[in-house]
């Protein structure tokens, strides 16, 4: 913000030495490409600033003419997270979620197994159990199952090689996470003293991980034929310019903005996970979290349109 | 090591007090522990005291080149120790559940909500960049790690100085804190944690759980937001439903509640510049308390002395007749002896035997307290029964003392529900 005070400064100097207003506009547009490109680094709301100070000393209608004011909406790589017609990187609009395509029984050996693509981000879930615990007998419940999940990332599915696909604490903190949701949901006092292990592997990571997880293994623990509250969907929102944007991908996410991971059971609107990285203020909560749940029933509607899709075709292939 | 698990008693002892609204340590729903913070002798080092929980954390810097895609931005190390001195469930070495669970949650309230500006603390571009690590141990668990770890990351990150670095061309001169005074790092806003704890499927609330109050949980969720009223993450952890409303109200308490601590974090970073200008002793051996024969401190518990005269002459007056002791060494037989039998047991694991001997040989009697008076029957029993002693516990073995004229019962106390029914079979095969 020094920088921009700076530049400031040196507009009534300027004024003076400029007659047309061609030359007006010349000169406040390399102002403000010479403020943004000083405040590069920095949030967009420092260059935002700089434009209101401009705007106040040459009048409103300078701001109108000036079509840079609007692309300041920038993330660090320059690109417009939401345009002012309410279209997002991709094209989509704020509230659309991504193209949802999945297939349930992929494998033959698991017990249960979905593929599931959102948009790029493409999710393997496969599902064993309920069987007896292997390992240590110590871990078994008495009263009901242990549910047991392993999340990793195929070493292809970034932009650059991922060089530890698991065991890391990234992957080992959305194991744990992806245990906590299906915990929740999954009726495990049916099982005790009993296994069910959930493994989800990412193949093709562009944003979302989290969720395409959790919707993925909710249709492979669906395919096991293991009893459930109720569909587990998940989505990531995130909140630009005051609008929430649902279901995000991997630009959106790594433009800093504040993102919010939300597993939801949508028929009792419950929430089985939160969580939210970046900073929010207090106000916007409320408005992100109704958004983000929005999300999630539209994802639970997909989900049970292809479970009953999948239940057509094979109850038609096994003739009844 | 493992930690000793929670018996059925204190658990329902522990949820029947958060029904009725009264925590173990006397606080209310809403109300944290004494917060309590200390600073050591260099900069970077301060305890943070949350009750009894005691965490330490330490900051420390060193020049090393960056990382490739980030080539002029220093870098933030967090790292969580549960060390074994803090509970006996931790181990050192092992990575455990929870020892990541603290490690990702500190790592994303103070990283990605960037508190602390990076860019400058770069030295030269794509060469060299401070690493700056902080490393938090905990010394005592008693519930509520997170939180602790928290304010003492953030609290020690404020403290820290850096060395002042000089850049001439290409040679970078790092100068001792005797040449040039350290430089405190640029730090935009102070995250801190709070965490709410759920009881009997989120019926119930509590904020600030201390370690008895974790264990019957049913789940957590962490909340970590500056005075500015930002949230700067939000994790809800263990198996619980949430609902909206239930975040929005646990979002409002948090934000009372961090401005409250932030204050006093401002409060105990303002004393302890004042300390070191005025160049008084400061450290951790300094905020021990003195030991000192006259120096007796003792902190009052909170116990609720209501009605307790009233109750205790209840207890007092109900109370039946203490059970009488057998004089030992008992002599059943001459020439055989036994000492020390000890008491009957007060289970009532054997309720059912007693009940069936209790119809068949008494009647009328007051039944006030029904397992003293089980005691004392049995007692009776025992001593009219005179020929059967019990040597040792065990079940397979029988001490059957045959005697020409009466007639022999074998009997076991067993102490578990199966031996009781084994006892409970012989007895029938025996009558």
């Amino acid at each position: 913000m020094n920088s921009v005070a700076a530049l400031c400064l040196n507009i009534p100097d300027i004024k003076r030495c400029i007659q047309t207003e061609e030359d007006r506009t010349v000169t406040v547009r390399t102002l403000l490409l010479l403020s943004l490109w000083s405040c590069r680094s920095s949030s967009p709301g420092g260059a935002f600033g700089y434009v209101h100070s401009a705007a106040d000393t040459w009048g409103v209608a300078l701001a109108v003419r000036l079509p840079f004011i609007r692309s300041l909406r920038k993330n660090m790589a320059g690109l417009e997270l939401l345009s002012d017609q309410g279209y997002r990187l991709d094209g989509r609009k704020a509230a659309e979620l991504r193209k949802v395509q999945a297939r349930m029984g992929v494998f033959a050996q698991a017990d249960g197994s979905a593929y599931l693509e959102q948009g790029n981000t493409k999710a393997l879930a496969v599902v064993y159990g309920p069987h007896e615990i292997r390992g240590s007998r110590s871990r078994a419940l008495h009263d009901r199952a242990v549910i047991n999940c392993q999340y990793s990332m195929a070493t292809f599915s970034t932009a650059e090689r991922k060089r530890r696909p698991h065991g890391d604490r990234k992957s080992t903190e959305m194991s744990l996470h992806l245990k906590q949701t299906f915990e929740a949901a999954v009726m495990t006092q049916l099982y005790p003293r009993s296994q069910i292990d959930i493994y989800v592997k990412i193949l093709q990571s562009d944003g979302g991980n989290y969720s395409v997880c959790v919707n993925a293994a909710t249709l492979a623990v669906i395919d096991a034929g293991i009893p459930m509250r109720d569909y587990v969907c998940a989505c990531t929102v995130g909140f630009v310019d005051e609008t929430p944007l649902a279901d995000l991908c991997y630009a959106e996410e790594s433009g800093g903005v504040s993102s919010l991971a939300l597993a939801l059971l949508p028929r009792g609107g419950q929430i089985a996970l939160l969580q939210m990285d970046a900073r929010l203020h207090q106000d916007h909560l409320e408005a992100l979290i109704e958004a983000a749940m929005t999300a999630c029933k539209g994802v639970s509607k997909v989900l049970d349109e292809v479970v009953r899709q999948h239940l057509q075709e094979v109850s038609s292939l096994t003739g009844e | 090591m493992k930690d000793t698990p929670l018996s059925n008693c204190e658990r329902d002892f522990l949820l029947q007090a958060i029904e009725e609204k009264k925590r173990l340590d006397g606080r209310q729903t809403y109300d944290y522990r004494k917060i309590k913070i200390t600073f050591g002798t260099d900069y970077g080092c301060c305890f943070v005291d949350l009750g009894k929980t005691r965490v330490m954390a330490q900051v420390s810097c060193e020049l090393i080149a960056p990382k490739e895609n980030r080539p002029n931005e220093g870098i933030m190390f967090f790292n969580i120790e549960l060390s074994p001195m803090a509970s006996p469930a931790f181990e050192q070495g092992r990575q455990s559940e929870l020892s990541v669970k603290l490690n990702r949650q500190l790592e994303r309230c103070l990283r990605n909500s960037k508190c602390i500006d990076t860019e400058s603390l770069c030295v030269v571009s794509g060469e060299k960049v401070w690493q700056i690590r902080v490393d938090v141990h905990m010394l005592n668990h008693d519930g509520n790690l997170m939180d602790a770890a928290s304010i003492a990351a953030i609290t020690a990150l404020c403290h820290f100085r850096r060395p002042d670095v000089g850049i001439q061309g290409d040679e970078v001169t790092v100068y001792s804190p005797e040449e040039r005074e350290p430089i405190p790092l640029s730090i935009y806003h102070m995250p801190i944690s709070v965490s709410f704890s759920f009881f009997q499927q989120g019926t119930y609330l509590l904020v600030d759980p201390c370690e008895r109050e974790e264990r019957v949980m049913d789940g957590l969720l962490m909340i970590a937001m500056n005075k500015h009223r930002e949230i700067c993450s939000i994790q809800s952890s263990g198996g619980i439903m949430l609902l909206k409303d239930q975040v929005m109200r646990c979002s409002k308490i948090a934000s009372v509640k961090v401005s409250e601590i932030t204050e006093l974090v401002g409060k105990a970073l303002e004393n302890d510049k004042k300390v070191r200008k005025a160049g008084g002793r400061c450290g951790f051996a300094e905020s021990l308390p003195q030991e000192r024969i006259t120096a007796l401190k003792m902190d009052k518990t909170p116990v609720e002395m209501m009605d307790v005269t009233e109750r205790a002459n209840d207890i007092v007056q109900k109370a039946g007749v203490p059970p009488q002791t057998v004089a030992s060494p008992v002599v059943p037989v001459p020439g055989l002896g036994q000492v020390g039998q000890g008491l009957q047991n007060t289970w009532g694991l054997e309720e059912d035997e007693e009940v069936e001997e209790e119809e068949s040989d008494i009647s009328g009697e007051e039944q006030e307290g029904k397992v003293t008076q089980m005691e004392e029957e049995k007692y009776e029993k025992e001593e009219s029964r005179g020929d059967v002693v019990e040597i040792s516990d065990s079940e397979e073995e029988e001490v059957v003392i045959l005697h020409p004229e009466t007639p022999n019962k074998a009997k076991n106390t067993g102490f578990s529900s199966h031996q009781k029914g084994a006892a409970s079979s012989k007895k029938g095969q025996k009558k």
